[in-house]
């Protein structure tokens, strides 16, 4: 027999309670969890499952939910709200989850905006992901972008998403006509049946990505990259091009570039134009009377203003700007400010059957 | 009469000012076209008829740097560039417009300093 001082009895005993609490609780928790589940489906606890997984996975990762409708055009603020909500975790380096499962609807400049985001937490190694929206159409168009599968390729600056569908994504900094012109001879195959030159949408890349090279920065050229996503909707016979970059924004470029074309005429413009607000400061910019009315380096101007010449001139449709705070959505002819801000410049647009094209007058090797 | 396309002599698919901004810039097409063939034609004192149909698409760095550089940077006189070039756009004339802008302001340019 053995004899155990009152000491060790007492620790037993204790030891012995709290076994017994811990087997109380546990039972708790089952029958808690079975009362829980009770007409659910297995497919359902699966799902549950898979969010707690998700959850536990990335719990140090701060988890920033999209809106159910991620599109710069169609939800401008609750977009812009949400690309802020991200800036702000990235200027924390803190590491970002995007909670996509409740998103119905994502456009088609939305891949644009998650992979320029995403690019910017690699850049800076801080930790990115996500989940995939419930919603059948919203998680297809995510899986043919290809932007979940990682499968990119990149080539220094270059970068392409391996798309399907007709949907082809890239960046880059510097300026890439043959891309451009690529990414044309494609999408006219689709409108109209066989390749065409389109030198209005060639001429807007080709402002555009000078612009990212040269004036995105306040810190010098090739600083930024630019973004590019072209999808195809093959009922409507459309394309639909996004374009984005993440440098300072057109507005806040002038206000702030010292070494700006328009710096040293900021005062005149303001004082010959009055600009209403940042809306109607962008509506001078694309028609022209800001360039007219500045003195800075008289040839270099004419980005923004060839870009609004080509939607005039039916060369493309539907031109949307949106930069810094201001929106300008030229086909309704709607300029107006914006309550959330976004850091950088996003342009879309759409070629379509009625857009001006040109055939090819040289044999050329559409292969090659 | 000298005739230069740049679609063919050059590219077809044009690109920005500079090289150091992406391939086939218009300082590339002034140095190695443009300007050999231009003073190729005032030393005959022929015309020099310069094409810009069958680009897919032309900007307007690459524009100013290509006709303007001519002024800026190869010292060729406006009333020579005028009295040589012809320029010809059967497809979009305000490319041509555009370019008389770019050698006026070049010129103006030039005088101011």
């Amino acid at each position: 027999m053995t004899i155990i001082d009152s000491h060790k009895k007492k620790v037993l005993i204790n030891h012995a309670m709290k076994s017994m609490r811990q087997k109380l609780r546990s039972k708790e928790k089952r029958r808690a969890k079975r009362k829980r589940m009770q007409n659910v489906s297995k497919a359902q606890i699966r799902k549950q499952q898979e969010n707690d997984r998700l959850r536990f996975q990335f719990r140090d990762y701060k988890h920033i939910k999209a809106p159910s409708c991620l599109s710069m055009i169609e939800n401008t603020e609750g977009t812009l709200a949400f690309i802020s909500r991200l800036e702000g975790a990235l200027r924390k380096r803190e590491k970002v989850f995007i909670v996509l499962k409740h998103v119905d609807k994502i456009a088609s400049g939305a891949i644009v905006v998650l992979l320029s985001i995403m690019m910017k937490f690699r850049a800076n190694q801080i930790g990115f992901n996500g989940d995939y929206p419930k919603n059948k159409d919203a998680r297809q168009y995510l899986i043919y972008s290809g932007f979940f599968d990682k499968l990119y390729q990149q080539d220094g600056d270059a970068l392409t998403l391996k798309g399907q569908h007709g949907i082809f994504t890239h960046a880059n900094k510097v300026v890439d006509s043959r891309l451009s012109d690529q990414l044309i001879t494609n999408v006219s195959r689709l409108i109209w049946g066989e390749p065409y030159r389109c030198p209005g949408v060639q001429k807007v890349y080709i402002e555009l990505m000078q612009n990212t090279n040269n004036h995105a920065s306040l810190h010098g050229p090739n600083e930024h990259h630019w973004y590019t996503t072209v999808t195809f909707n093959r009922e409507k016979k459309k394309a639909y091009f996004s374009f984005i970059d993440y440098g300072v924004g057109i507005i806040e470029s002038i206000n702030r570039n010292e070494k700006g074309k328009f710096w040293n005429a900021l005062s005149k413009i303001m004082s010959v134009l009055h600009p209403q607000n940042n809306g109607d400061f962008l509506r001078l910019l694309l028609d022209g009377s800001i360039h007219k009315t500045a003195t800075g380096e008289y040839y270099r101007g004419k980005g923004l203003p060839g870009i609004y010449k080509a939607f005039v001139d039916n060369k493309i449709s539907n031109l949307v700007v949106i930069t810094n705070d201001a929106l300008a959505d030229c086909k309704h002819e709607t300029y107006r400010t914006l309550t959330n801000k976004f850091v950088g410049t996003y342009v879309s647009w759409e070629l379509d059957y009625n857009n001006v094209k040109l055939p090819y007058q040289y044999d050329y090797n559409f292969n090659s | 009469m000298i005739t230069i396309s740049i679609a063919k002599d050059f590219s077809r698919i044009p690109g920005a000012r500079y090289p150091k901004e992406g391939d086939f810039s218009g300082q590339e097409f002034r140095t190695n076209v443009l300007c050999p063939k231009l003073k190729e034609a005032l030393k005959n004192n022929e015309k020099l008829q310069v094409i810009l149909d069958g680009t897919a698409g032309l900007g307007t760095s690459f524009l100013e740097e290509a006709f303007g550089g001519l002024i800026r940077h190869d010292h060729i006189s406006y009333e020579d560039i005028c009295k040589t070039l012809v320029l010809v756009s059967d497809e979009d004339d305000e490319y041509i417009d555009e370019i008389n802008e770019y050698l006026t302001a070049a010129n103006e340019q030039k005088d101011n300093n």
